[in-house]
């Protein structure tokens, strides 16, 4: 059996197309802000599911969980996640409990940074298109200048 | 401060659809009058150009609507960029934003079926 230590992590904010993607919530818009609404049971995403987002891409409507690339990914500096520190470092906490999340005993976030990535999580939406200013640099994405890209976080 | 938000499988597809729509009207409403010009730099841009001179439209209101037009480009556009790497984009400057995608280098003409 394999030990806690050694299982593959997940990371919770992913794109369609990584290894073992499920649906970890949807990103609701009720408020001033969008927060994610964590779906109670794992599910692993359909075109039908992912096609509800049209015209928008997934990552606005849909917050998917996939396999940790890990040094695939440009967050991933060898040994930790830098989003994961720069989500505890810089952003608020958004809610005042734990969510109830369907992957955190695999989560990249919470293994490395524990609660303090939990209480933060709701505010993320994968990409960066409507992010302010501090999200887009704890995305890792450079300060607005005279020419922006876009770009996936 | 706020609860956690849980939803259940069987409300996803209706909460999905309610963010589309909300996330929909709020793009629409950044850009209430539509002042923009297409444009088409061959062979490196198709998009928009939004005069902004009082900085309204932020950087992330531009490249949601650069991802809408790369998103929303003609089948024959779409289909080769979608196979030759277009991305979408957008720069600021001079009063105005231009949006749109940035055409594959490869690519140097297209035509629309």
């Amino acid at each position: 059996m394999a030990r806690r230590a050694d299982q593959a992590l997940k990371c919770p904010s992913a794109q369609p197309g990584m290894g073992d993607v499920q649906v970890l919530g949807v990103i609701s818009r009720d408020g001033d802000k969008p927060v994610l609404a964590y779906l109670d049971e794992p599910v692993a995403p359909t075109p039908e599911m992912l096609a509800l987002a049209e015209p928008l891409p997934v990552s606005h409507v849909l917050r998917l969980s996939a396999r940790c690339e890990e040094k695939k990914c440009m967050h991933f500096d060898g040994a930790r996640c830098q989003l994961a520190v720069r989500i505890a470092k810089m952003l608020p906490e958004v809610v005042d409990s734990l969510p109830a999340c369907t992957i955190r005993p695999e989560c990249r976030w919470f293994r490395q940074e524990g609660r303090a990535a939990c209480l933060r999580c709701p505010q993320i939406v994968t990409g960066t298109y409507e992010a302010d200013e501090v999200l887009q640099e704890v995305c890792g994405v450079p300060p607005r200048t005279d020419v922006g890209r876009t770009s996936e976080a | 401060m706020a609860s956690p938000v849980s939803i259940s499988v069987k409300s996803f597809s209706a909460t999905a659809k309610a963010s589309v729509t909300k996330a929909l009207a709020a793009r629409q409403a950044a850009f209430p009058k539509p002042n923009y010009r297409i444009g088409f730099a061959p062979p490196w841009w198709l998009g928009i150009i939004i005069d902004n001179p009082l900085d309204k439209v932020t950087l992330a209101d531009a490249q949601g609507l650069a991802t809408d037009i790369h998103n929303g480009a003609g089948p024959a556009v779409a289909s080769l960029v979608s196979t030759t790497g277009g991305e979408p984009g957008c720069v600021f400057g001079g009063g105005h934003i231009i949006c749109g995608f940035i055409l594959p280098p490869d690519l140097r003409s297209f035509v629309e079926e």
